[in-house]
């Protein structure tokens, strides 16, 4: 039987959900999958104090994607709170936040990527958030791709008085979790950041849980 | 005496018959919900409930419990009775597919103008005839510098207004479904229009 799941929306009304598709998202790994209109995601950070960096394209013109500095004019705030949508680089809504337990998400920074960890002084290859996008869009755009800047969930990037810009504790507990409505047809992809060396996602990446659901119509 | 009530849903239109005499009632059950009201003359559908006409009378921009809500006529329409909450809008146009799809680049999205054009065509209203609203509950505030907005209502759960029929009209009412940028709580919600006559 699917999972039920109710949200309250600010207090005015109760929006009952329907869990159509689940997915683990293993540390360090990534996700991708495409959203209907109208349809709900859900990530969740299981363990909590885990960065999840999160992409949305447009279903029919991968030009067209999440943008964050799009979004940031937007809402004149440095990131969405439930009510007020994400949206793309053509200036229009993709996603709208219904839900969010954490209330804290970065859109200043860039994901992690193999440049940033051979700066670590690592030689191998290691995990990045940049290489699990490309690898989670593969099905749906098999040739190169320009990689936007993340939305990244569940990461404290903090602001000071002083212009530095730094990222702090993930405040993230276990359970915390954001729903998101698509306003368009998108692709979705998911990296649970593999960076531990520094706090993003706790020193320690762990796994994200991923739902997608549907309005449940009694 | 006999009572008409309906559950307007968020985002959505309904439209009743009102008698002179009636009280029309619109609750905000949720709170922090604009909705669009219009009224016209059941005899006369090209009488309508007109806002310039109103503030022609008024010398305001904003309407208050006793005042005379003027038809496009120059008739008084409606007295407002019972008012909890005292912010209401009658200078903005009822959103229309153009708002959404030209400032917001979202085709489709439901607006205020066909969900009360959908209410109102069973009584032979044609979308081009449906008058400018007057926004229940809309918080549209001018400030010092005389520029004007549209920001999320006060009002609470269950405050209500009460209007006065001064002839027999049809009135429609539309919750209104803006979820992109603030003016209902970003969060469209539900409504009751009540007609009691005797």
């Amino acid at each position: 039987m699917a999972e039920m799941f109710e949200i309250d929306l600010n207090g005015k009304k109760k929006l009952p959900l329907r869990e159509v598709r689940s997915a683990v998202i293993p540390a360090k790994g990534g996700w991708g999958h495409p959203l209907k209109a109208g349809q709900f995601i859900r990530v969740t950070d299981p363990c909590g104090k885990q960065a999840g960096d999160f992409w949305a394209f447009n279903a029919s013109n991968l030009d067209e994607h999440l943008s964050a500095m799009h979004t940031r004019v937007w809402v004149n705030k440095l990131c969405p709170v439930p009510g007020e949508s994400f949206h793309t680089n053509h200036r229009r809504p993709i996603l709208q936040v219904i839900a969010d337990t954490c209330g804290v998400h970065d859109l200043l920074t860039a994901a992690c990527d193999e440049h940033r960890y051979r700066l670590y002084g690592v030689q191998g290859d290691h995990a990045s958030c940049e290489g699990n996008l490309r690898q989670a869009m593969k099905p749906h755009f098999p040739g190169r791709m320009y990689v936007p800047q993340p939305l990244n969930l569940f990461s404290n990037v903090q602001v000071f008085p002083d212009g530095r810009v730094l990222t702090c504790d993930n405040p993230s507990k276990p359970g915390d979790y954001i729903v998101l409505k698509g306003w368009i047809d998108c692709i979705i992809a998911i990296s649970a950041c593999p960076q531990e060396f520094n706090p993003i996602a706790g020193w320690y990446p762990t796994e994200l849980h991923v739902s997608i659901l549907e309005e449940h119509v009694s | 005496m006999t009572v008409t009530e309906v559950l307007v849903s968020g985002g959505f239109g309904r439209a009743l018959r009102a008698p002179g005499g009636s009280k029309i009632t619109i609750i905000d059950l949720h709170g922090q919900q604009a909705g669009d009201f219009v009224a016209l003359s059941a005899s006369d559908l090209t009488e309508s409930l007109s806002g310039a006409e109103t503030r022609r009378a008024l010398l305001s921009l904003y309407i208050k419990t006793g005042n005379l809500l003027i038809s496009s006529r120059g008739r008084p329409m409606l007295r407002i009775i019972e008012d909890t909450i005292g912010v209401h809008d009658y200078t903005v146009p009822a959103c229309d597919p153009s708002r959404y799809e030209v400032d917001f680049g979202v085709p489709g999205h439901r607006n205020c103008l066909e969900n009360i054009y959908e209410a109102l065509k069973r009584y032979g209203v044609d979308i081009l005839e449906v008058p400018e609203p007057f926004n229940l509950f809309q918080n549209s505030p001018v400030t010092t510098d005389a520029r004007t907005g549209v920001v999320d209502p006060p009002s609470r759960p269950g405050d209500r207004v009460t209007l006065l029929t001064l002839m027999d009209l049809v009135c429609a009412l539309s919750p209104c479904p803006q979820d992109i940028i603030p003016g209902n709580g970003l969060v469209p919600s539900d409504m009751i229009l009540r007609v009691e006559s005797e």
